[in-house]
Protein backbone atom coordinates (compact mmCIF):
# COMPACT_ATOMS: atom_id res chain seq x y z
CA UNK A 1 0.00 0.00 0.00
CA UNK A 2 1.32 3.40 -1.01
CA UNK A 3 0.73 6.46 1.19
CA UNK A 4 1.06 9.85 -0.43
CA UNK A 5 0.83 13.08 1.57
CA UNK A 6 0.41 16.28 -0.39
CA UNK A 7 0.80 19.61 1.36
CA UNK A 8 -1.04 22.49 -0.22
CA UNK A 9 -1.52 26.02 1.18
CA UNK A 10 -4.84 26.21 -0.70
CA UNK A 11 -6.31 23.25 1.15
CA UNK A 12 -8.90 24.45 3.72
CA UNK A 13 -9.85 21.00 5.08
CA UNK A 14 -7.77 17.85 5.36
CA UNK A 15 -8.91 15.45 2.67
CA UNK A 16 -8.18 11.75 2.41
CA UNK A 17 -8.81 10.01 -0.90
CA UNK A 18 -8.37 6.27 -1.23
CA UNK A 19 -7.62 5.01 -4.74
CA UNK A 20 -8.18 1.28 -5.07
CA UNK A 21 -9.14 -1.35 -7.60
CA UNK A 22 -12.19 -2.42 -5.61
CA UNK A 23 -13.73 -1.95 -2.18
CA UNK A 24 -12.17 -4.87 -0.29
CA UNK A 25 -12.36 -5.81 3.40
CA UNK A 26 -8.92 -4.25 3.84
CA UNK A 27 -10.03 -0.92 2.38
CA UNK A 28 -13.12 -0.91 4.61
CA UNK A 29 -10.83 -1.53 7.56
CA UNK A 30 -8.73 1.51 6.65
CA UNK A 31 -11.84 3.66 6.36
CA UNK A 32 -13.12 2.26 9.69
CA UNK A 33 -9.85 3.21 11.38
CA UNK A 34 -9.99 6.72 9.93
CA UNK A 35 -13.62 7.12 10.95
CA UNK A 36 -12.79 5.82 14.42
CA UNK A 37 -10.47 8.81 14.86
CA UNK A 38 -13.52 11.04 14.72
CA UNK A 39 -15.48 8.55 16.82
CA UNK A 40 -17.56 7.27 13.93
CA UNK A 41 -18.12 3.60 13.28
CA UNK A 42 -18.72 1.98 9.92
CA UNK A 43 -21.34 -0.71 9.61
CA UNK A 44 -22.50 -2.68 6.59
CA UNK A 45 -26.17 -3.35 6.03
CA UNK A 46 -27.56 -4.99 2.89
CA UNK A 47 -24.33 -4.25 1.01
CA UNK A 48 -24.31 -0.55 1.89
CA UNK A 49 -21.83 1.05 4.23
CA UNK A 50 -23.31 3.29 6.92
CA UNK A 51 -21.56 5.78 9.20
CA UNK A 52 -22.82 5.34 12.74
CA UNK A 53 -22.47 7.61 15.73
CA UNK A 54 -21.54 5.83 18.97
CA UNK A 55 -24.57 7.33 20.74
CA UNK A 56 -26.85 5.41 18.35
CA UNK A 57 -25.17 2.08 19.09
CA UNK A 58 -26.65 -0.15 21.79
CA UNK A 59 -23.96 -2.82 21.74
CA UNK A 60 -21.39 -4.73 19.71
CA UNK A 61 -21.52 -8.49 19.52
CA UNK A 62 -19.18 -11.11 18.13
CA UNK A 63 -20.88 -14.20 16.71
CA UNK A 64 -18.95 -16.97 14.91
CA UNK A 65 -15.95 -14.69 14.28
CA UNK A 66 -18.21 -12.03 12.74
CA UNK A 67 -18.83 -8.74 14.49
CA UNK A 68 -22.13 -6.94 14.61
CA UNK A 69 -23.39 -3.53 15.69
CA UNK A 70 -26.85 -3.33 17.23
CA UNK A 71 -28.79 -0.09 17.12
CA UNK A 72 -32.39 0.37 18.18
CA UNK A 73 -33.78 -1.04 14.94
CA UNK A 74 -30.93 -2.38 12.80
CA UNK A 75 -28.08 -4.86 12.96
CA UNK A 76 -24.95 -3.89 11.00
CA UNK A 77 -21.88 -5.95 10.31
CA UNK A 78 -18.55 -4.37 11.11
CA UNK A 79 -14.94 -5.18 10.38
CA UNK A 80 -13.92 -3.94 13.82
CA UNK A 81 -13.15 -6.67 16.32
CA UNK A 82 -14.28 -6.25 19.90
CA UNK A 83 -10.80 -5.44 21.19
CA UNK A 84 -10.55 -2.74 18.49
CA UNK A 85 -13.94 -1.38 19.57
CA UNK A 86 -12.58 -1.27 23.12
CA UNK A 87 -9.48 0.57 21.90
CA UNK A 88 -11.51 3.10 19.93
CA UNK A 89 -14.48 3.59 22.26
CA UNK A 90 -13.21 2.19 25.55
CA UNK A 91 -12.68 5.68 26.96
CA UNK A 92 -16.25 6.66 26.18
CA UNK A 93 -19.48 5.06 27.33
CA UNK A 94 -18.65 1.60 26.01
CA UNK A 95 -17.33 -1.25 28.11
CA UNK A 96 -16.67 -4.98 27.69
CA UNK A 97 -19.64 -6.81 29.24
CA UNK A 98 -18.86 -10.41 28.24
CA UNK A 99 -16.29 -12.10 26.04
CA UNK A 100 -18.59 -11.53 23.07
CA UNK A 101 -20.25 -8.18 23.81
CA UNK A 102 -19.34 -4.53 24.31
CA UNK A 103 -22.19 -2.48 25.76
CA UNK A 104 -23.15 1.18 25.73
CA UNK A 105 -23.77 2.32 29.34
CA UNK A 106 -26.09 5.08 28.16
CA UNK A 107 -28.45 2.44 26.76
CA UNK A 108 -28.82 0.59 30.07
CA UNK A 109 -32.26 0.87 31.64
CA UNK A 110 -31.86 -1.33 34.71
CA UNK A 111 -29.20 -3.48 36.35
CA UNK A 112 -30.03 -6.51 38.52
CA UNK A 113 -27.13 -8.11 40.41
CA UNK A 114 -27.26 -11.90 40.58
CA UNK A 115 -25.79 -14.52 42.85
CA UNK A 116 -22.30 -15.43 41.68
CA UNK A 117 -21.41 -11.85 40.80
CA UNK A 118 -22.89 -11.40 37.33
CA UNK A 119 -25.26 -8.56 36.45
CA UNK A 120 -28.43 -8.87 34.40
CA UNK A 121 -28.99 -5.83 32.21
CA UNK A 122 -32.13 -4.53 30.57
CA UNK A 123 -31.51 -2.07 27.77
CA UNK A 124 -33.80 0.87 27.04
CA UNK A 125 -35.24 -1.05 24.07
CA UNK A 126 -36.16 -3.96 26.36
CA UNK A 127 -33.35 -6.30 25.26
CA UNK A 128 -31.85 -8.46 27.99
CA UNK A 129 -28.07 -8.61 28.27
CA UNK A 130 -25.60 -9.55 30.97
CA UNK A 131 -22.26 -8.52 32.43
CA UNK A 132 -19.98 -11.39 33.41
CA UNK A 133 -18.48 -11.31 36.88
CA UNK A 134 -14.99 -10.67 35.48
CA UNK A 135 -16.10 -7.46 33.73
CA UNK A 136 -18.22 -6.00 36.55
CA UNK A 137 -15.19 -4.07 37.87
CA UNK A 138 -14.85 -2.20 34.55
CA UNK A 139 -18.50 -1.13 34.71
CA UNK A 140 -18.13 -0.09 38.34
CA UNK A 141 -15.12 2.08 37.45
CA UNK A 142 -17.04 3.72 34.62
CA UNK A 143 -19.96 4.45 36.93
CA UNK A 144 -17.71 5.72 39.76
CA UNK A 145 -19.22 3.01 41.96
CA UNK B 1 -11.17 -24.60 30.13
CA UNK B 2 -8.54 -23.64 32.71
CA UNK B 3 -9.99 -20.11 32.93
CA UNK B 4 -13.48 -21.53 33.47
CA UNK B 5 -12.19 -23.84 36.20
CA UNK B 6 -10.41 -20.94 37.92
CA UNK B 7 -13.52 -18.80 37.65
CA UNK B 8 -15.68 -21.61 39.09
CA UNK B 9 -13.19 -22.23 41.92
CA UNK B 10 -13.13 -18.55 42.86
CA UNK B 11 -16.92 -18.23 42.95
CA UNK B 12 -17.30 -21.55 44.78
CA UNK B 13 -14.63 -20.69 47.35
CA UNK B 14 -16.17 -17.27 48.03
CA UNK B 15 -19.64 -18.73 48.45
CA UNK B 16 -18.42 -21.63 50.62
CA UNK B 17 -16.49 -19.18 52.85
CA UNK B 18 -19.61 -17.05 53.17
CA UNK B 19 -21.74 -20.05 54.19
CA UNK B 20 -19.05 -21.35 56.54
CA UNK B 21 -18.82 -17.98 58.31
CA UNK B 22 -22.62 -17.79 58.39
CA UNK B 23 -22.83 -21.31 59.88
CA UNK B 24 -20.32 -20.51 62.63
CA UNK B 25 -22.02 -17.18 63.46
CA UNK B 26 -25.45 -18.84 63.58
CA UNK B 27 -24.12 -21.53 65.91
CA UNK B 28 -22.39 -18.98 68.16
CA UNK B 29 -25.48 -16.71 68.39
CA UNK B 30 -28.19 -19.37 68.75
CA UNK B 31 -25.94 -21.73 70.71
CA UNK B 32 -25.29 -18.94 73.21
CA UNK B 33 -29.02 -18.35 73.52
CA UNK B 34 -29.51 -22.07 74.16
CA UNK B 35 -26.77 -22.19 76.80
CA UNK B 36 -23.77 -23.37 74.74
CA UNK B 37 -20.53 -21.63 75.66
CA UNK B 38 -18.05 -23.38 73.35
CA UNK B 39 -17.77 -24.91 69.89
CA UNK B 40 -16.03 -28.25 69.36
CA UNK B 41 -13.49 -28.88 66.61
CA UNK B 42 -15.65 -31.70 65.19
CA UNK B 43 -18.59 -29.28 64.88
CA UNK B 44 -16.40 -26.81 62.97
CA UNK B 45 -15.48 -29.64 60.58
CA UNK B 46 -19.17 -30.53 60.22
CA UNK B 47 -20.05 -26.90 59.45
CA UNK B 48 -17.18 -26.82 56.93
CA UNK B 49 -18.52 -29.83 55.00
CA UNK B 50 -22.08 -28.58 55.34
CA UNK B 51 -21.06 -25.24 53.81
CA UNK B 52 -19.57 -27.11 50.82
CA UNK B 53 -22.83 -29.05 50.36
CA UNK B 54 -24.91 -25.87 50.68
CA UNK B 55 -22.64 -24.06 48.17
CA UNK B 56 -22.99 -27.01 45.78
CA UNK B 57 -26.77 -26.75 45.86
CA UNK B 58 -26.60 -22.97 45.63
CA UNK B 59 -24.43 -23.30 42.54
CA UNK B 60 -26.71 -25.90 40.92
CA UNK B 61 -29.82 -23.80 41.51
CA UNK B 62 -28.58 -20.25 40.97
CA UNK B 63 -25.41 -20.21 38.85
CA UNK B 64 -25.56 -18.17 35.64
CA UNK B 65 -25.11 -21.24 33.46
CA UNK B 66 -28.01 -23.11 35.08
CA UNK B 67 -30.51 -23.62 32.30
CA UNK B 68 -33.28 -25.00 34.52
CA UNK B 69 -36.77 -23.78 33.84
CA UNK B 70 -37.73 -23.72 37.52
CA UNK B 71 -39.18 -20.52 38.91
CA UNK B 72 -37.45 -18.71 41.79
CA UNK B 73 -40.15 -19.82 44.25
CA UNK B 74 -39.81 -23.48 43.19
CA UNK B 75 -36.04 -23.29 43.59
CA UNK B 76 -36.37 -21.78 47.09
CA UNK B 77 -38.92 -24.44 48.13
CA UNK B 78 -36.69 -27.23 46.74
CA UNK B 79 -33.69 -25.82 48.62
CA UNK B 80 -35.78 -25.53 51.79
CA UNK B 81 -36.79 -29.21 51.60
CA UNK B 82 -33.33 -30.51 50.58
CA UNK B 83 -31.46 -28.51 53.26
CA UNK B 84 -34.08 -29.52 55.83
CA UNK B 85 -33.57 -33.21 55.06
CA UNK B 86 -29.75 -32.88 55.04
CA UNK B 87 -29.70 -30.93 58.30
CA UNK B 88 -32.08 -33.39 59.98
CA UNK B 89 -29.99 -36.35 58.80
CA UNK B 90 -26.79 -34.67 60.05
CA UNK B 91 -28.39 -33.74 63.34
CA UNK B 92 -29.17 -37.38 64.01
CA UNK B 93 -25.88 -38.74 62.64
CA UNK B 94 -23.81 -36.36 64.76
CA UNK B 95 -26.36 -36.28 67.64
CA UNK B 96 -26.83 -32.51 67.66
CA UNK B 97 -30.10 -32.96 69.54
CA UNK B 98 -32.38 -35.75 70.78
CA UNK B 99 -35.60 -36.81 69.07
CA UNK B 100 -38.01 -35.30 71.57
CA UNK B 101 -41.12 -33.55 70.38
CA UNK B 102 -40.30 -30.24 72.16
CA UNK B 103 -36.71 -30.16 70.84
CA UNK B 104 -37.78 -31.06 67.29
CA UNK B 105 -40.38 -28.27 67.33
CA UNK B 106 -37.81 -25.74 68.59
CA UNK B 107 -35.21 -26.80 66.02
CA UNK B 108 -37.79 -26.75 63.22
CA UNK B 109 -38.79 -23.21 64.21
CA UNK B 110 -35.11 -22.23 64.33
CA UNK B 111 -34.52 -23.74 60.86
CA UNK B 112 -37.47 -21.80 59.44
CA UNK B 113 -36.30 -18.57 61.03
CA UNK B 114 -32.74 -18.97 59.70
CA UNK B 115 -33.87 -20.05 56.24
CA UNK B 116 -36.34 -17.18 55.92
CA UNK B 117 -33.73 -14.79 57.32
CA UNK B 118 -31.20 -15.97 54.74
CA UNK B 119 -33.70 -15.65 51.85
CA UNK B 120 -34.72 -12.19 53.06
CA UNK B 121 -31.07 -11.22 53.55
CA UNK B 122 -30.10 -12.26 50.01
CA UNK B 123 -33.21 -10.59 48.61
CA UNK B 124 -32.49 -7.30 50.37
CA UNK B 125 -28.78 -7.38 49.54
CA UNK B 126 -29.38 -7.79 45.80
CA UNK B 127 -32.24 -5.29 45.84
CA UNK B 128 -30.15 -2.60 47.53
CA UNK B 129 -27.16 -3.35 45.31
CA UNK B 130 -29.41 -3.14 42.23
CA UNK B 131 -30.80 0.21 43.42
CA UNK B 132 -27.27 1.52 43.93
CA UNK B 133 -26.28 0.42 40.40
CA UNK B 134 -29.38 1.98 38.87
CA UNK B 135 -28.80 5.26 40.71
CA UNK B 136 -25.26 5.29 39.33
CA UNK B 137 -26.50 4.63 35.77
CA UNK B 138 -29.03 7.45 36.11
CA UNK B 139 -26.32 9.75 37.45
CA UNK B 140 -24.02 8.73 34.55
CA UNK B 141 -26.73 9.50 31.98
CA UNK B 142 -27.58 12.85 33.59
CA UNK B 143 -23.90 13.81 33.74
CA UNK B 144 -23.46 12.84 30.09
CA UNK B 145 -26.52 14.80 28.96
CA UNK B 146 -25.35 17.87 30.89
CA UNK B 147 -22.01 17.86 29.08
CA UNK B 148 -21.79 20.44 26.26
CA UNK B 149 -21.69 18.67 22.87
Amino acid sequence: MKIIIEESPDCSETEIAIRCKELTEGVIKIVSSLRALEQKILGTLEGKIHILSPEDIFYFESVDKKNFIYTDTEVYETSLRLYEVEEVLGDSEFFRATKSTVLNISKIKTISPKLGGRLDIELVNGEKMMVSRQYVTILKEKLDF
Amino acid sequence: MREKLMEFTLVFKTMASLFFSGGVIIYVVFGYMLGEREISFSLIVQIFFLSIVVTGFQYIFWNEGAKGKLSKITKIILQYVIFGVILFAMSQWFTWFSLEWGTITRMFALYNAIFLGAVFGFFMYFRILGMKFNRKVLHYRTKKNDKPQ
